[in-house]
């Protein structure tokens, strides 16, 4: 159990510390890049809690995917970023502001419940958990599942309707 | 006991198993390569670069790695990134392998949605392809980033959908439950769902064929991919490092979802000899063994080329060693036979997988970037969905109407293979139309 101790330490220990170099950052590919290791990062740690699938989405879904796509959006659009970061500006405040807001309402959530147990243990995980996770989306709770895919099928339609080439 | 005692102590297996997987993908990567080199010589021979015998290609080795060390010909945006897409697509193959299981009992992780985790960090990969291109010398290869990740991702899709049908005859994403279900049901999947298993040997082709040819290199560098760059600098035979692991995950996920993973041929055909425990078809890796040692010196006494009479005796001698060893724990326990045996099973299958592959990719012409893409995007994917519906059907009628297994598979075979000619010719005949105007002049196809 101390090996898995300090497994858990030393990832939360790349995702914090990575997370906090992403913000400090001046580069948006270094930032991107230290992303990307948080998520891994985090990702390891859902792993550990052996919630396998939510490791293997992290990857393909975050880390596989949006990342790049931030990575991929950056160097079309923004070739000149690499060598001339953003100037200072007032988004910058505001986003800020914006995060402290959320960070303070995050610490005071925890301080209010922080004797409570906000986390099932390891051991009432179910062992095999990508099943019984198959079994509420696509049995239990299909409909609900089904709705909310209806957004992405909007935004799918929406993309190639933006894409297609105007035939006149 | 210390703290950090104990720690060593639960990790040191783990530590252990760790480095024969990478001593493993290694000792791959140098196979892989000759088996490339061999096959396009085959082909069109080469008599003035006949350099593949073993130091030459470890030290090729040697020297590919070395290079992950360095920042790699950028413009030097920090030493940072570079470093990172010089070792990414390596290293997302080197963890992809650790779901992937040798054996009952020999995997790093056995986890219950392994095969998403094996694709996902294989997918990884594409970090070292897109970051090369972004920081390379060349102008111009922002295209060929947009390039990489969508020709990757097109046949990812196409691959990962032909996958499926394994999946759903398993009915898990766990690596050893799918092996275990084909011991259940008698048969490999590659019988169940042959239509599923081509797809995806059809779409591993299109998708990892980028810089691996060396005709395709001269292209790639324009495009300024780093590995083909790498590639040519240390002259390592099979276009990149990154693309040889790429095909070694692809073949291990061939061999266990489609290829009956560490079972032997007939799992479920059980006779002895007389008298002993030793079962008669366990006599085959040792006798495949010995036939192969045999084999390859007397070969060896025909070859003309210093180097690769010496490459012929060290592969009869390890082949050799093998049959001392595949022979040798027929007398231990059974749990370290069936070790033993299934990593041999497993790996004999990669490696016809992996010789299959090259074959083919050797014999198919190289096209223009567009068209392999409208080709999965038109015929792949469209027959692989119908191909797990046919699948999925089949099983169906297989255990709720009792219908015979020849019977249903030739007809779900049969419907997805008519649906892929239709396809396939719809798509022939809009090329054409597509390529021409009114006046029969050539418009840009895209």
């Amino acid at each position: 159990m101390a090996g898995n101790n300090l497994l858990f330490d030393f990832l939360a220990a790349i995702a914090a510390a990575s997370a906090l170099a992403m913000i400090t950052r001046r580069n948006i590919f270094h930032g991107a890049i230290l992303l990307l290791a948080t998520l891994l990062a985090t990702g390891g740690i859902f792993l550990q809690l052996q919630a396998e699938y939510a490791f293997a989405a992290q990857l393909l879904l975050f880390a596989g995917g949006i990342v790049l796509l931030f990575v991929l959006v950056a160097m079309l659009l923004a070739p000149g970023a690499l060598h001339h970061p953003a100037r200072f500006n007032w988004r910058m405040f505001a986003a800020s502001a914006l995060v402290l807001v959320v960070a303070i309402e995050i610490l005071a959530f925890f301080w209010a419940r922080h004797d409570a147990t906000l986390w099932p243990s390891v051991a009432a995980m179910p062992p095999n958990n990508t099943g019984t996770m198959g079994d509420a989306l696509f049995r239990d709770d299909l409909p609900a599942f089904e709705f909310a895919s209806i957004p992405l099928l909007a935004t799918i339609i929406g993309v190639v309707m933006l894409a297609k080439r105007r035939t006149e | 006991m210390p703290a950090a005692l104990t720690i060593l102590e639960e990790f040191a297996i783990d530590v252990l198993d760790a480095a024969a997987i990478v001593g493993f993908l290694l000792i791959g990567l140098v196979c892989v390569a000759l088996m490339d080199r061999r096959i396009s010589e085959d082909l069109a021979p080469q008599p003035a670069r006949r350099t593949e015998n073993l130091p030459v290609l470890l030290e090729r080795l040697a020297r590919a790695l070395q290079s992950y060390g360095r920042g790699l010909l950028t413009e030097n945006p920090g030493r940072f990134l570079p470093w990172l897409a010089s070792i990414a697509s390596v290293a997302s193959g080197i963890i992809a392998f650790a779901a992937l299981s040798f054996g009952p009992a020999i995997h790093l992780a056995n986890l219950n949605a392994g095969l998403i985790f094996i694709f996902a960090a294989s997918f990884l990969g594409i970090y070292g392809g897109v970051l090369a291109r972004g920081f390379s010398v060349f102008s111009g290869s922002l295209a060929g980033i947009a390039r990489n990740a969508m020709r990757l991702a097109s046949f990812e899709v196409a691959a990962a959908l032909a996958l499926i049908s394994g999946v759903v005859l398993g009915g898990s994403l766990s690596v050893g439950q799918i092996v275990n279900a084909q011991l259940d049901q008698g048969a490999w999947f590659i019988f169940l769902a042959p239509l599923g298993f081509v797809l995806y040997l059809a779409s591993s082709i299109a998708g990892i064929d980028t810089v691996a040819r060396p005709s395709v290199r001269r292209v790639a560098q324009a495009d300024g991919y780093i590995e083909a760059e790498t590639a040519e600098k240390f002259r390592w035979p099979f276009g990149s490092l990154g693309a040889s692991i790429h095909l070694l995950i692809g073949a291990g996920l061939a061999a266990t979802v489609f290829g009956g993973g560490w079972l032997r041929p007939f799992a479920s055909y059980h006779d002895h000899f007389a008298g002993t425990p030793v079962e008669l078809l366990d006599a085959l890796p040792p006798l495949a063994a010995s036939a192969m040692a045999v084999y390859l010196f007397w070969l060896a006494s025909f070859e003309k080329d210093n180097g690769r009479r010496q490459l012929m005796k060290v592969a009869s001698g390890v082949c050799a060693a093998l049959f001392a060893i595949l022979t040798g724990v027929l007398f231990a326990p059974p749990a370290a036979l069936a070790a033993v045996h299934g990593a041999f099973w497993f790996v004999a299958k990669m490696a016809a997988y992996i010789y299959g592959f090259l074959w083919l990719r050797a014999r198919i012409p190289q096209f223009r970037f567009g068209r392999p893409i409208r080709a999965a995007w038109n015929f792949l994917i469209p027959v692989s969905a119908v191909n797990l519906v046919c699948v999925a059907a089949a099983l169906v009628a297989r255990e709720q109407w009792n219908w015979s297994p020849a019977g249903s598979i030739f007809l779900a075979t049969g419907i997805g293979l008519a649906i892929g000619i239709w396809l396939g010719l719809r798509d022939i005949g809009e090329t054409r139309t597509y390529g021409m105007d009114a006046d029969g002049r050539q418009q840009p196809i895209v």
